[in-house]
């Protein structure tokens, strides 16, 4: 029921959601961990 | 031998479903092999299927709901399609439920057999996936290799059952034609008894197109996966648990060791350790997401099956769970869809 009653994926909750997870994986996760590890990207 | 195989499957019920056509199959991928030469590393190898991967030919595709009872895909997937339809005989193992289970409430998790002469599995205390099901099949030396899915980390915990898996960077390996769950967490990956197994697997599966569902973004899609040896798994176990600290007797300790120091051969020292920042709060927002791609997706897939669908949307499922609810949901309320 919860995903039932969601909207489309134009919907502002979903993305705002999806750009908090990209921010939080990519910039502040595997981006990150790279840099500090002075890992080649 | 591959006779011998799918009757160890058959004789263990090891798997929900054998295609009937497998051993016609491999006679002719064994002709062509000899006629034509080897199409590549897993031409006509057995390979366990998940059962949300869609395969257009006798077994049915269900996700294991019973919504999707009879439903044979016409095409299929891209995944399949790529690594294995001419390669392969395939069987297929359960897979989740259609979305009526809640991730987090594991413990309640039971699978419904598809035969009343099964019996259903009781997950009891512990957390069971159903990658773990594949990967017992393989690690009980089965068959070669199982493609598994995993939205929320199904392959990469198989460490459990000593089996290697792999889960390709979302977006390497298409989802076209694998019933979804959400779009920028899916991926279908391969799994087998050593790491380097599945490297060999992956490479014929890899199609970054995806005609359903949007691809995500990608910002770099690696040529060659890191060869990390095979006393890898043990030296990384080790490696999770510092190194240091573990301390098993002399035999093991040796080994462990000797495994790390092969890691460090092979890869660059400076990426051992690799500890990346704990991702804070990422769950409400990961499980926004999912929601919102559930329903997208899944109706997206539904459409593709085309008008013999038995359902045709997501709400289509939700009324079929709700008529039947004592066959669809014995033991567990739903949570997701």
């Amino acid at each position: 029921m919860k995903a039932q009653e969601k909207g489309p994926l134009t919907t502002q909750e979903y993305l705002d959601a999806l750009a908090k997870n990209h921010q939080l994986a990519r910039k502040e996760g595997i981006d990150a961990t790279m840099d500090k590890n002075n890992l080649t990207r | 031998m591959r006779a011998s195989v799918i009757d160890s499957m058959a004789r263990h019920s090891a798997c929900i479903g054998l295609n009937p056509d497998a051993l016609a199959i491999a006679d002719a991928l064994d002709k062509e092999r000899k006629d034509k030469g080897v199409r590549g590393p897993l031409h006509g190898i057995p390979v366990l299927i998940k059962d949300n991967i869609d395969t257009a030919d006798k077994m049915m595709t269900t996700a294991g709901s019973l919504a999707l009872w009879g439903s044979r895909p016409s095409k299929d997937s891209t995944s399949r399609k790529s690594c294995g339809k001419p390669a392969l005989s395939s069987r297929k193992n359960k897979s989740q439920r259609m979305g009526q289970h809640s991730f987090r409430p594991l413990h309640q998790r039971l699978e419904r057999p598809r035969r009343p002469d099964q019996e259903p599995v009781c997950a009891g205390p512990q957390p069971v996936r159903f990658e773990f099901r594949l990967g017992r099949r393989v690690s009980a030396n089965l068959c070669a290799a199982a493609i598994g899915t995993e939205t929320d980390g199904s392959i990469v915990c198989l460490r459990r059952v000593t089996v290697g898996g792999i889960k390709p960077t979302v977006g390497l390996v298409s989802r076209t034609g694998i019933i979804p769950i959400s779009h920028t967490q899916d991926g279908a990956g391969p799994m087998c008894r050593t790491v380097a197994t599945p490297r060999s697997s992956l490479a014929p599966s890899r199609a970054s197109t995806s005609r359903t569902w949007p691809p995500p973004t990608v910002v770099s899609i690696p040529t060659r996966l890191p060869a990390i040896p095979e006393s890898g798994w043990a030296a990384r176990r080790a490696h999770r648990r510092g190194a240091k600290d573990v301390r098993f007797n002399e035999k093991v300790d040796k080994v462990l060791e000797d495994a790390l120091d092969t890691m460090k051969s092979k890869v660059r020292s400076s990426s051992i350790p690799l500890q990346s920042k704990p991702l804070a709060n990422s769950g409400d927002s990961e499980f926004t997401v999912l929601l919102y791609e559930l329903k997208a997706d899944l109706n997206a897939y539904l459409a593709r099956l085309g008008p013999n669908a038995p359902v045709k949307t997501l709400k289509d499922i939700i009324d079929f769970n709700e008529r039947n609810r004592e066959k669809e949901m014995p033991y567990s309320a739903r949570t997701h869809l």
